[in-house]
């Protein structure tokens, strides 16, 4: 089922929690004048079946009274877990460290000498959400067929026969890589920080078709979005102009995630020169999540954005998938574009953005969208920034664990939220409205291919 | 016979209309509680249940004062007797 919230410990923005609290007050105060009269009639119909009315509507009482408490303490251990971690990554030094340390100590003044404690509350929320973050993934892991048997059918009377049983089963040594893989803490990317420069950069070719008018139209909701993402061997990026009726300029990218996995033999992840002609490939993904630097196709969306006439100061809605959000998460992050919003579908980089609207897409056993980690403890963007998960289990299938990775797979979570009635989804929902009432839209399909050395 | 405004069960049954009044603003107030907060998380789904409990029973209790306030008008138009009361009851 899907599950929307603004970050893997914030479920619910505190301040609507406290609104709600506030609402349930006003309930909770007309059931406490109801017992007080319930009370009343018990007293003078001493034989009238009114007895008991005041005791069970002062039960009732209490209860809407507690629901109200449990929504105040709640938001506040939300944001004593969100403070939390950001002293822990960002430092006290730093000026959200030291707001975070001032929350902290507000709360602790605050329920003093209670008995509650948000902020132990807190680190307890916080540590079974990060406990338990790559569950569903390791699970998914374990998932890989133990074909150890066949080196030891292959070669029964060999050493190798031998090693074939000392070897740990592939789904635990999957499982072990992954978890160390991820504890390398690259899922998510500091606020205002910046790709470096290829130590290894190629040319790159960036080719695309002059843009043409188009009648689509704007998506209609995330499904959509993610159905104009490209998926062929010659269209790493879409882009869509829309023009309004002031004359300012909008723009929609759509990038798509890997295509080429072992272009090299190598997944291109071995350091070396990238003789890939393919940008969107393995070394690409490794520029940017190990090396932090900018990849080649990074370099070709960012080109391609230019010469398909992207204004730096025009807005631009950015969609991607896999690698592609990656992209557009890192694009965001550089601040060099205005990128008004960007929905990630399957991300492994989850960027700290201040006024871009974030959304993000995961299934919490995609093994590419878990390289985040837990994620961000709260939103990661501007005001309606959301995280929407569900588990997309895929079964005992040898394939199993790339199957909740699929872009086609994908489409069904955007649409579960598109039909969701969730009021944190109006934000991404007026992006598209607004694209809607454009007077007309061009569009454009782009590609970067690698020059082989030597022909540059 | 006539009702005396005055009696303990005239006096009992302001008490519940005015305990009637109150409920029937708590109610609605609980539906809109649970429909404003359409939050797709299972801690919403949760709350949302909760709150839908909590306005069945506030509808219990509105039905509850009714029936006793028509109990006790039933019982306002003859003089109280405890022995009547005590065989109706049985």
């Amino acid at each position: 089922m899907v599950d929307i919230g603004q970050g893997f410990l914030i479920q619910v923005d505190p301040e609507s929690l406290r609104a709600a609290a506030g609402r349930a007050d006003r309930v909770s105060d007309d059931l406490a004048a109801a017992a007080f009269q319930a009370y009343g009639a018990d007293a003078e119909a001493w034989q009238a079946q009114a007895r008991g009315l005041g005791h069970r509507i002062s039960a009732l009482h209490s209860e809407v009274h507690g629901l109200a408490g449990s929504l105040r303490y709640g938001a506040d251990v939300y944001e004593a877990a969100e403070a939390g971690w950001i002293l822990d990554t960002q430092g006290r030094g730093s000026a959200e460290g030291a707001a975070a340390l001032a929350d902290l100590d507000r709360l602790a003044a605050q329920y003093a000498g209670s008995g509650a404690d948000p902020i132990a509350d807190g680190r307890l929320l916080r540590a079974e959400r990060e406990g338990h973050a790559l569950d569903d993934v390791l699970e998914n892991l374990a998932a890989i067929p133990d074909l150890r048997w066949v080196i030891s059918a292959l070669f029964p009377s060999t050493a190798a026969s031998g090693v074939a049983g000392a070897l740990p089963p592939p789904g635990l040594l999957a499982a072990g890589a992954y978890t160390a893989l991820v504890a390398r803490g690259r899922g998510v990317v500091a606020r205002g920080a910046k790709l470096g420069a290829d130590p290894n950069p190629q040319e790159i070719a960036v080719e695309g078709e002059r843009p043409r008018a188009s009648a689509k139209g704007a998506p209609t909701g995330l499904a959509g979005a993610a159905r104009r993402i490209p998926g062929g061997p010659d269209d790493l990026a879409r882009v869509e102009t829309y023009t309004f009726d002031d004359g300012h300029q909008e723009h929609a990218v759509y990038v798509q995630g890997t295509r080429e996995m072992l272009q090299d033999g190598d997944w291109n992840v071995i350091p070396g020169p990238e003789e890939g002609h393919d940008t969107a490939d393995m070394e690409s993904n490794a520029d940017i999540y190990l090396g932090e630097v900018e990849s080649e196709a990074y370099r070709g969306v960012v080109q391609a954005l230019e010469e398909a006439g992207v204004d730096p100061g025009e807005p631009v809605h950015a969609f991607g998938h896999s690698q592609g959000a990656m992209i557009i998460e890192r694009i965001a992050s550089e601040g060099d574009l205005q990128v008004d919003t960007a929905v990630s579908y399957a991300t492994p980089q989850q960027a700290l953005l201040d006024d871009t609207l974030h959304v993000n897409l995961a299934y919490t056993d995609d093994p590419v969208a878990a390289l985040t980690g837990a994620g961000v403890p709260g939103p990661a963007g501007a005001a309606g920034s959301v995280v929407i998960t569900d588990t997309f289990d895929p079964g005992p299938d040898p394939l199993a664990p790339m199957e909740p990775h699929l872009l086609e797979n994908y489409l069904a979570l955007a649409a579960e939220a598109d039909a969701s009635a969730d009021p944190r989804l109006e934000g991404v929902r007026d992006v598209f409205a607004h694209l809607a009432e454009a007077d007309s839209m061009r569009t454009s399909t782009w590609n970067a291919s690698r020059v082989p050395r030597g022909d540059g | 016979m006539t009702s005396d405004p005055y009696s303990p069960t005239a006096v009992a049954r302001g008490f519940l209309t005015r305990a009637r009044w109150h409920l029937e603003q708590a109610a609605p107030a609980l539906a809109a509680l649970a429909s404003e907060v359409a939050w797709e998380s299972p801690a919403a789904r949760l709350f949302r249940e909760r709150v839908d409990t909590q306005r069945r029973e506030a509808c219990v209790l509105i039905d509850e004062c009714d029936s006793a306030s028509a109990w006790l008008e039933a019982h306002e138009l003859r003089p109280v007797d405890p022995a009547p009361a005590e065989e109706e009851g049985r």
